[in-house]
């Protein structure tokens, strides 16, 4: 009972919460924090019952069955005339790829309140408005149904929208629209995919009930819905009998892709001179990658960062960008490998321009939260150059790089909040020898920004480690990623070891003084909550860095099989 | 075929039993000018009662004709009148439509001693708008166009001040053109046709003979006067003046029914001239530009008003851009998906109008300047509020979201069908736009709410009237054609085209 609803409680339990918090009368609104951390608890137990209950043997990815704690219900049947049916369910589940970012959201959110304590401002507004974006996020990574995921997707806009135009720093207005239409204009891209796909692709299943070959869903066997494709594939299937599907695995298989459709994967449809699927798949890493984000589409998100109050900003760099990878993989990767495949090259190029045009702007930031935003453009560079290879060793380390950025960009900001908090202000140059006046402050400051520029022993070594290996390999066993790539990204490891000791040099080392409208009797040494926050996402970084089995247990069968799928069948189809 | 006399009254009688709800409207408009005359000052509300209860049984009476009508089309008064489960969609959009409107009242230094005559040239326009959706003769179009028309100058001058009259004769001036431009191409369909039934698939026979060049310019002189009912770009210029001038209540409902009406016709027109797709011209090729017109000068144009009804205005054009993609796309999908998203227009612009009427008529709110703040006043209307912006502007979970979903489904399908690439540009260029609109849909929710108030704290005004209750029925409304359009799509399928 509790195993099937899971995922949906995880969902809907923040979006109740919300509503709760935003009709408490005034009086009491001081609680609303409160309700918000008892959120955050609840979903870390229900976060350590799905850890234990999943079963990493099973892989997942591209079968139905394999994903596990899953929910699917219709949810919205349209009859489109000549077209047949247009059938969107609520369907949820996790595998390998999904439930890691489930783990690391919840963890994330869960300190992103703990941040958020000292909101004195429209407290009410402020954490429904979190709760949305909590429900929003996780529901965006269980969710596979092309529809449900993008409603989640839109709806995390609007939350982030408010969070940063209300609760932000002196440019928020600007910072926050920017923000909103980046984004959308990306979700409008993968929208235009979205329709394509779906107009493509039917649901064996449901088309065997409405062809009559069974009464109902349950009595549906394998056999007819490998009926079903065969007749769909001859062409014998009348077109108001297709149900057509928002499922985003059946949109991986290829037999449920209507023959001459838009997107058909067995003779590939030209638009304007170009085939059907590239261009499909063009659009949704341009969706994504604003998302990501990958230089040159990056220029939002250091405005977002500067501008919004530290626990948006942890959540920003934490997640969101997450989603953005995570939605290229899940969509991009794996309903379109021949795309994927065909891109690589590219998809290898921009994400080291990414790490290396990152690199440089952090290295030129005088403000220490831009140097940490233009960091968090670098390390997602070696999320895309390891799904470029596409070898399981780069795959590994770019679903490692998402996890274990996750955690050590989120203490990062943390670090920047604690900076500001006490002297509103960021600019690296107004400070010099810190470590005689903040040593605990310091050695967190340390630790954190060794752990990011990938020290061993820390979880970002093991991830920027295997995203080399695959790189580096990728030449000889597929030839997707030339050599130089990763010989180039080894130059970022470089670049982000100088910009985070020149950073801890100015700031921390040397004579002790304070400039501007820094005053030196506003820096006081961490407070308890802070320890709070800093610590787990301390042990987060080591553990993942010692033990990477943690994870990789976790992922190893879904990356195995995605590499595999896309590996294999991707060359084929790029053959035809 | 020769007829007896007979059998013309024969026929005209048995027509009269398809006619109730037209027949109700006639009877109500006599009605209302009566009791207009009779009530005195402030009895203004039994009159607003009297329309209301006259709309109801024409909406009642639209709901039978939908219940007996079948899947074949009745003609009626002897082919003038085509009756079919299109029409009564449409008729039933209308009188929903201006339900709300009247629901919103007509209030102001003359209202008065001017409710009849307010009350009864809104039923005049419905009464129009009923007989477009069902004219099938070029002579019965012109009549009910100018119905329409006649009634809209007047009911723009309800605000009795200089601007509104100024807008008042401005539309009259523009209309008058359009109606001239209109009868002048029917002229030259006349005269190649020698008839005047355009539903006919003779008529069309005949247009087959003639030239390419004044073929076109006969069907282009007609769709330029119904493209201005439907303010669509390059007819659309009367809009933004009319809409900024002219009673709330009134704007909301010319945004709403005399525009549909255009586009019911619309839909006949392209039928007939797209000569069952033998047609020297590619209609779909031209809409799709008029519609790229459209969406990019409504949205861009809206990007610079300050004032609320004048955005709205903009707004509304760019919807008409939207509606215009489904004539574009051209199947039975896309026109099942054009009475979804007119079904959705319809509430989620209502909805608007009605809270801007409140904040105009409680407060004096006029510009988005002046809704800085007003979460303060009530977090509940600014978050009807953002609903519906999000509606607008086409994100989800609102209808507006599935409307559009709808209807660039059906432009992708009709691509993939008859590759034409200007489906293609409109589809990027159209939902691209999505990103334009966004920036000023946002603009209100971002004064409300990222603003602080310019004076004090504005003070929480009356807002449990009926008129805002009916304002979040639409707003649930709104939520529930994302979540669950299963129902209202069905009621869609019920109706059928001819192609």
């Amino acid at each position: 009972m509790l195993y099937n609803h899971l995922l949906s409680i995880l969902v809907f339990l923040p979006l109740t919460a919300a509503i709760v918090i935003a009709l408490l009368p005034a009086s009491v609104k001081h609680i609303s924090k409160h309700i918000t951390l008892g959120i955050g608890c609840i979903q870390l137990i229900l976060a350590v019952i799905l850890y234990l209950g999943y079963n990493s043997s099973i892989a997942g990815v591209n079968t139905i069955d394999g994903f596990q704690f899953a929910v699917n219900i219709p949810w919205i049947n349209l009859e489109l005339s000549t077209l047949g049916k247009l059938s969107a369910h609520y369907f949820v589940g996790v595998d390998g790829l999904s439930i890691s970012m489930v783990l690391l959201s919840i963890v994330i959110l869960f300190i992103g309140v703990i941040s958020s304590w000292n909101i004195q401002d429209k407290v009410k507004g402020y954490f429904s408005l979190y709760l949305i974006l909590n429900a929003a996020i996780i529901g965006c990574f269980v969710a596979l149904d092309f529809l449900l995921f993008y409603l989640f997707f839109e709806f995390m806009l609007l939350p982030m929208y408010f969070l940063i135009g209300l609760w932000g720093g002196p440019r928020r207005d600007y910072a926050s629209i920017k923000f909103f239409l980046y984004t959308l204009l990306g979700s409008i891209f993968i929208l235009i995919v979205m329709i394509s796909l779906y107009l493509s692709v039917i649901d064996p299943t449901a088309t065997a009930v409405e062809y009559g070959l069974a009464d109902n869903i349950e009595q549906v066997t394998p056999e007819m819905e490998e009926k079903v494709q065969s007749l769909l594939s001859n062409n014998q299937l009348p077109t108001d009998k297709l149900v057509h599907t928002f499922n985003m695995i059946h949109m991986t298989n290829e037999g449920n892709y209507i023959p001459k459709s838009v997107m058909d994967m067995h003779a590939v449809r030209m638009i304007l001179g170009h085939p059907a699927r590239l261009l499909a798949f063009l659009l949704i890493f341009l969706g994504f990658a604003i998302k990501i984000p990958v230089v040159p589409l990056h220029t939002w998100l250091p405005d977002a960062h500067v501008e919004a109050p530290t626990p948006i900003s942890v959540v920003l760099a934490g997640i969101l960008l997450k989603v953005g990878a995570y939605g290229l993989i899940r969509t991009g990767f794996m309903i379109i490998p021949d795309g994927a495949l065909h891109y690589s090259w590219w998809i290898g190029f921009f994400g080291v321009l990414s790490i290396i045009y990152g690199a440089m702007n952090a290295l030129a930031s005088r403000d220490l939260k831009r140097l940490i935003a233009y960091s968090s453009v670098s390390h997602m560079g070696f999320v895309l150059l390891g799904l470029a290879s596409l070898t399981a060793e780069g795959v590994s380390g770019a679903v490692y790089q998402m996890v274990s950025h996750g955690f050590i960009s989120g203490a990062l900001f943390l670090i920047a909040g604690v900076i500001y908090d006490r002297t509103h202000n960021r600019v690296i140059e107004n400070y010099s020898g810190l470590a005689s006046q903040m040593p605990k402050y310091t050695i967190f400051v340390v630790i954190f920004f060794f752990a990011s520029m990938g020290l061993p022993g820390f979880s970002g070594f093991i991830a920027e480690i295997f995203v080399l290996l695959g790189a580096f390999s990728s030449s000889s066993i597929n030839g997707l990623v030339p050599k130089w790539m990763a010989i180039i990204a080894t130059t970022g490891l470089i670049l982000s070891a100088a910009y985070y000791l020149w950073a801890i040099q100015r700031m921390f080392f040397g004579k002790f003084f304070t400039k501007g409208p820094v005053k030196e009797d506003m820096l006081s040494d961490l407070k308890p909550r802070e320890y709070i926050m800093l610590i787990p996402l301390f042990v987060f970084a080591l553990l993942l860095g010692i033990f990477p089995d943690i994870l990789l247990n976790l992922i190893n069968q879904s990356v195995t099989l995605f590499v595999d799928v896309i590996g294999n069948h991707g060359f084929q189809m790029l053959e035809k | 075929m020769e007829t007896t006399l007979n059998d013309k009254l024969r026929d005209i009688t048995s027509s009269l039993s398809y006619f109730q709800p037209e027949f109700v409207i006639t009877i109500g408009i006599i009605l209302i000018l009566i009791a207009g005359l009779l009530a005195k000052s402030k009895k203004g509300p039994w009159v607003q009662a009297l329309c209301l209860l006259i709309l109801a049984i024409t909406i009642f009476t639209d709901l039978r004709q939908w219940a007996i009508l079948g899947e074949n089309p009745q003609h009626l008064f002897l082919s003038m009148l085509g009756l079919d489960k299109g029409a009564v969609f449409w008729k039933l959009i209308f009188g929903t439509g201006t339900l709300l409107a009247v629901f919103m009242g007509f209030r102001g230094s003359e209202a008065s001693n001017r409710q009849g005559e307010y009350h009864a040239l809104m039923l005049s326009v419905v009464l129009g708008a009923h007989l477009l959706a069902m004219a099938n003769n070029l002579l019965m179009v012109f009549i009910s166009i100018e119905l329409i028309s006649i009634s809209s100058y007047l009911l723009t001058s309800f605000g009795f001040n200089k601007n509104s009259t100024e807008a008042g004769v401005k539309y009259l001036l523009f209309g008058a053109a359009a109606s001239g431009i209109m009868l002048f191409g029917m002229s030259w369909l006349y005269a190649f046709t020698g008839s005047l039934d355009f539903f006919q698939p003779q008529f069309a026979q005949m247009l087959m003979k003639v030239d390419t060049v004044p073929l076109a310019i006969g069907c282009f002189l007609v769709l330029g006067g119904i493209l201005f009912k439907i303010s669509a770009a390059p007819m659309h210029i009367w809009t933004p003046d009319v809409y900024t001038s002219a009673p709330t209540p009134v704007v909301a409902f010319f945004s709403v029914v005399p525009k549909l009406a255009g586009f019911a016709l619309l839909v006949k027109w392209v039928i007939i001239i797209n000569l069952f797709g033998l047609s020297p011209l590619n209609w779909s090729s031209i809409l799709a530009v008029i519609a790229m017109l459209t969406i990019t000068i409504g949205n861009f144009s809206a990007l610079w008003q300050k004032n609320v009804k004048r955005m709205l205005a903009y707004s509304s054009i760019a919807h008409s851009g939207f509606l215009l993609v489904a004539m574009v796309a051209f199947s039975e999908l896309a026109m099942h998906s054009l009475l979804f998203y007119a079904a959705v227009y319809l509430i989620m612009n209502i909805a608007a109008f009605i809270f801007v009427n409140y904040l105009e008529r409680s407060y004096g709110y006029t510009n988005v300047d002046h809704y800085r703040g007003l979460i303060k006043a009530s977090i509940p209307l600014s978050i009807m509020i953002i609903v519906i912006m999000i509606s607008l502007a086409g994100l989800p979970p609102t209808g507006g979201f599935t409307a559009k979903l709808l209807i660039f489904t059906s432009l992708w399908e009709s691509y993939s069908t008859k590759e034409n690439s200007w489906m293609l540009y409109l589809m990027i260029f159209g939902l691209t736009n999505t990103v334009v609109s966004l920036f000023y849909y946002l603009r209100i929710p971002y004064y409300m709410i990222f603003k602080a108030p310019q004076d004090e704290t504005p003070k929480n005004k009356n807002l449990f009237s009926f008129e805002n209750f009916l304002g979040f029925i639409m707003v649930l409304a709104l939520l529930l054609t994302f979540f669950k359009p299963d129902g209202l799509m069905r009621i869609i399928n019920s109706v059928s085209f001819a192609f």
